[in-house]
């Protein structure tokens, strides 16, 4: 009896050991807040006074990461008065040559603390370990520009992107990601191009002819979506943390803070993210 | 003087003015319309008022519409990745229309159905298909998470379907009312209930189906037909 508990007891240590693994909350933007400052990116690299150390560089012109190896990327907001947010992240890894058709989205949503009609407010993340690229979901490119443009995709990608879009309190009320003007951040070209639901219909029934997919998505070969949030005090800056990677000469990164875009006063700031290039070596 | 006699016709063989040419071309598809939103009323228990060959015309018409609204009720615009877009848009319309032509017709024979009803059948699906749509398009931007968690995880198909099936089912009573002027009764409400559960059936099969599947279904139906033939 005593050693059946001893094994019961060893084995639930061991499982949660593994769950502390898994799901262990990465704490860099409490670790390196110090070191940044607002509205810009970091990556995390090794110190340039001490190797064995890690500081949080701005990427800049001359940032450089190594091909094939994942970094940890920062990104500080600027103080705003905006209490809850997403942050739209789209990774472009730019490929040695163009690839002849575009490829599929990976889609990684990150947990969230402040969702609307779930259980304690919470949403997990997607995949199980919001870091874990090769396990998160995928949706090809012209499904993927079409559901964010015209509000439909064939059922199984359906599925999939209604399970990643969300509704979130944003400090002051319940909004949707699926919000017109928050459904064009996710678009990876011609952000001002989104219907409303009677152009939506009308393309679905096959009346209007849906916009063309842009040649210049066929430059990457691998294209990410990451779904982040951060939840602050007004006039204090947000901050939020993904993982990125090229296996190509350039990684491209931008960057849509959901609430900063829905109240922005005109269309270039409302449409346009912040882009940041990163080179490889 | 020589011009005019020139260009002068006998009278009777005048170039029809293009207006008339208009019309030529459109009467037939009118007729096929007119044809297919007059059987659609409930009760429907009035003898066929029209030729047999107007009857399949009509329903070959609504086949039509059927198999184009398909693409629209999946989602689907035919170049999810397939090597040949257009072959899959064409198959796709093709065993729709093979799979509810046969099944309709085997319905019909059997039970003895008259055609304005097989007609009335059709034009409900496509009522109700297009109601889909519009439902889920309006859900989907609108209630993401009411279509996603809903039904066992059948909300998206299932939600927009029922709405679809209600507003066709209240859109076929008030036309038998106020434009066909009938008096609906048990009958007429029990007759456009079957209708609509039957067409809403048929919609949510349509949207659920895999493509895998449904092509499939569409060999095995084809090489039924070349058997029968």
């Amino acid at each position: 009896m005593a050693k059946r508990t001893i094994l019961l007891g060893g084995a639930a240590l061991i499982l949660a050991g593994i769950s502390v693994a898994v799901a262990q909350p990465d704490n860099s933007c409490t670790t390196y807040d110090g070191q940044m400052s607002g509205s810009a990116l970091y990556v995390l690299m090794a110190c340039p006074d001490n190797a064995k150390a890690q500081c949080a560089a701005p990427v800049n012109a001359g940032t450089i990461i190594q091909k094939g190896v994942n970094y940890r990327f920062l990104y500080k907001t600027r103080a705003t008065e905006i209490q809850n947010s997403l942050v739209v992240v789209q990774l472009k890894a730019m490929a040695a040559q163009p690839v002849p058709e575009p490829v599929a989205i990976k889609l990684t949503r990150q947990q969230l603390n402040f969702a609307c009609y779930t259980k304690d407010n919470k949403q997990d993340p997607i995949p199980a370990d919001a870091d874990d690229v090769t396990a998160a979901p995928d949706v090809g490119y012209s499904i993927y520009d079409r559901f964010h443009r015209y509000g439909y995709a064939p059922r199984k990608e359906l599925r999939v992107l209604l399970s990643f879009h969300t509704s979130y309190f944003n400090g002051s009320a319940c909004v949707s990601t699926l919000e017109k003007v928050r459904r064009a951040q996710f678009l990876f070209a011609d952000r001002s191009n989104v219907a409303g639901i009677t152009v939506g219909l009308l393309t679905r029934f096959g009346i209007d002819t849906p916009v063309a997919v842009a040649a210049e998505i066929n430059h990457y070969d691998h294209l990410q979506v990451v779904l982040a949030n951060y939840k602050k005090q007004p006039q204090a800056s947000g901050c939020i943390s993904f993982l990125g990677r090229s296996d190509g000469p350039s990684l491209e990164i931008d960057v849509s803070d959901l609430e900063e875009k829905a109240h922005a006063s005109n269309d270039f700031d409302r449409f346009h993210p912040e882009v940041f290039t990163i080179n490889t070596k | 003087m020589s011009e005019i006699q020139k260009t002068a016709q006998p009278p009777g063989n005048e170039p029809p003015a293009i207006e008339n040419e208009f019309v030529w071309a459109i009467r037939p598809f009118l007729k096929r319309c007119s044809i297919i939103f007059s059987c659609w009323t409930t009760p429907s228990l009035e003898v066929d008022t029209f030729t047999r060959d107007d009857g399949v015309s009509a329903r070959a018409f609504a086949l039509f519409l059927i198999a184009a609204l398909t693409f629209a009720v999946r989602g689907d615009n035919g170049d999810n990745g397939g090597a040949n877009p257009t072959a899959v848009f064409t198959a796709f319309a093709g065993g729709i229309a093979i799979i509810l032509s046969a099944v309709l017709n085997i319905l019909s024979r059997t039970y003895k159905i008259r055609e304005r009803l097989v007609i009335s059948a059709y034009a409900s699906t496509i009522i109700v298909m297009f109601f889909f749509v519009i439902f889920q398009e309006i859900l989907t931007l609108t209630l993401p998470f009411l279509l996603y968690n809903s039904f066992f995880w059948y909300g998206d198909v299932i939600i927009p379907a029922v709405l679809g099936g209600i507003a066709t089912f209240a859109l076929l009573l008030m036309k038998s009312a106020w434009w066909d002027e009938k008096p609906i009764g048990r009958r007429g409400f029990r007759h456009g209930s079957i209708l609509t559960v039957g067409s809403t059936i048929i919609v949510i099969i349509i949207a659920l189906l895999s493509s895998r599947i449904f092509h499939r279904l569409v060999e095995l139906v084809s090489k039924l037909k070349l058997h029968g033939d």
